[in-house]
């Protein structure tokens, strides 16, 4: 699903005033692009996935979906970065909820369900409910969840935060491999960079106060990539290239000299 | 519990709870029968127990405990509906709240025996009036509650359900009543004992039947046994009502109740 922020401004209005997060934010996200995000903490990354999936709504500016309707928007998933499972539900219904209220049919809901909790690992952990898991198979839940209605557009905010390094390589690769069968846009936020380079087919690096885009770099490698063991030269320099932006920013935003 | 299973050799709490009982109500007997404190106002255990079977087979208990159940029940369901209709649409809508709570805030501290006479005059000197005035005590507690349940879930699953394009209804069904439900059966705790309480005050003045007026005409006679029967009465009901809700919540609120550590709490 391809669509356009155009001058993108967020304000909150807090009692204290209202603080501005995002400033003429502008980017394009083409169909089946892998878009990768980083920044510093705080920058307005989760708030610019909010106001993609329409959450929020921004204080100017607009997203603009290319030759789709709005009324198209529950084609848009998004994975959050608490996870955001329903504690009342187990980690079935929770994958299912999606697909129950999107109107799915109990049969083709159950069959699905039961594939997604399998890919994400938990197939033994389906009857339970989220506060008997651990903080990664919770994440893992959610990526099921936003996964299973087969959305056009992903949206995903540090979906493998919380996982242990090894059981992140493994979902790398489970989730390549999902989008090269069935093609979707993605836009990605995290904070591993080796993590950007590897999946994305172009990196945005955010700078803070207010967020806004610094700098947009392509990844001119062919996909799928190989694993972080076998990374080609490219990769490392791109990898460097953006650690040095991103350093700048992310003292700069911490009031950290050098 | 006992930890890890370390100590094998484990008594549960309620085993404590009825022996304390027995202690007490043996201590009772005791102290009436010593003649240490007065059977015409402290009735022993015994004479109490008698006392109930009679009143029971002789047909005499049955009518004050209809109408009592029945003044509670419908007064209790009435305010609970409406408890639980008007919170959740304060809790949902910050206009509706900041509309409605300056009432609630005028209305609530008022003791809602005061207001019976006011009832009355509106709604004439019957039936009505009374499950009325239930309704309105049971009603604060459980909307105040409601409210809360609402406002407290966290807004992520709103958006959660916004992000699969759910309706109003949905965000209801899915969200609000299972996010707010463990809030809202505690509100029901508390407004179901106030109705009790309401109830049997109601029935002191004016009224034919009902465990409130068997209380106050068996005090007026001096027939103490009767009373302290109608006492372990409402004990029992509330003791019922209290374990309804208890398994309610046990069935519908694990989700809240069970997490972190279950076994020490
Ligand atoms: N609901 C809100 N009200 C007021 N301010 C908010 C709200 N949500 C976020 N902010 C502010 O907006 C800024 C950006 O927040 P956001 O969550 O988008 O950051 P982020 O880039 O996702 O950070 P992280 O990497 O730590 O997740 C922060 O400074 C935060 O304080
Ligand atoms: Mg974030």
């Amino acid at each position: 699903m391809e669509f356009q922020c155009r001058d993108l401004c967020m304000q909150y209005h807090t009692r204290r005033g209202d603080t501005v997060v995002l400033r003429d934010v502008n980017f394009h996200v083409a169909e089946r692009e892998f878009v990768c995000i980083v920044g510093p903490s705080g920058c307005g990354k989760t708030t610019l996935l909010r106001l993609v999936a329409e959450l929020i709504q921004p204080s100017s500016g607009d997203i603009v979906f290319s030759n789709r309707t709005r009324a198209d928007w529950s084609r848009i998933a998004i994975v959050f970065q608490d996870h955001g499972l329903l504690p009342w539900l187990t980690v079935f219904q929770n994958v299912a909820f999606g697909l129950r209220l999107l109107g799915i049919g109990r049969h083709e809901c159950q069959s699905r369900t039961d594939a997604y909790i399998g890919k994400v690992g938990l197939a033994s952990c389906a009857d339970r409910y989220p506060y008997q898991l651990s903080i990664g198979m919770q994440q893992r839940v959610g990526i099921a969840r936003a996964l299973v209605t087969d959305p056009e557009l992903l949206l995903m905010d540090e979906p493998f935060g919380s996982l242990d390094a090894q059981t992140k390589l493994i979902m790398q690769d489970e989730l390549v491999q999902l989008l090269h069968a069935n093609e979707k846009s993605v836009v990605f936020v995290t904070h591993d960079i080796t993590e950007a380079v590897r999946l994305g087919d172009r990196v945005l690096v955010m700078a803070d106060r207010p967020g806004h885009i610094r700098e947009e770099i392509v990844v001119p490698l062919a996909r799928p990539r190989a694993s972080v063991f076998a990374k080609s030269r490219e990769a490392e320099e791109l990898e460097r290239r953006i650690w040095s932006m991103l350093e700048d920013e992310v003292r700069k935003s911490l009031g950290i000299g050098e | 519990m006992s930890k890890n299973g370390q100590r094998s050799f484990w008594i549960p709490e309620y085993v404590f709870s009825i022996l304390l009982t027995v202690a007490m109500v043996a201590l009772w007997e005791w102290l009436v029968r010593a003649g240490k404190v007065s059977a015409l106002f402290f009735p022993a255990p015994s004479t109490i127990v008698r006392t109930s079977l009679r009143l029971i087979s002789a047909g005499e208990l049955t009518p004050h405990l209809k109408a009592t159940l029945y003044r509670v029940g419908l007064g209790g369901v009435i305010g609970a509906a409406a408890g639980v209709a008007l919170g959740v649409l304060m809790g949902w809508s910050c206009r509706i709240r900041n509309i409605v709570d300056p009432f609630v805030a005028a209305i609530h501290p008022i003791p809602k025996i005061a207001v019976f006479p006011v009832v009355m005059v509106i709604f004439g000197i019957g039936e009505t009036s009374r499950v009325l005035v239930v309704a309105i005590a049971a009603f604060f507690p459980i909307l105040i509650n409601t409210v809360l349940g609402v406002r407290q879930i966290n807004p992520r699953y709103f958006e959660v359900a916004a992000n699969y394009n759910a309706g109003p209804v949905q965000v209801l069904r899915r969200v609000i009543v299972p996010g707010s439900l463990p809030f809202v059966l505690a509100g029901l705790r508390i407004g179901g004992n106030v109705a009790f309480l309401m109830t049997i005050a109601v029935e002191m003045v004016g009224v034919e039947t009902g465990l409130g007026k068997m209380i106050w005409f068996s005090w007026e006679t001096l027939r103490t046994e009767n009373l302290y029967v109608c006492l372990g009465i409402i004990a029992i009901l509330g003791i019922g009502f209290n374990a309804v809700l208890y398994f309610l919540s046990l069935r519908f609120c694990h989700w809240q109740i069970d997490r972190g550590d279950n076994e020490t709490r």
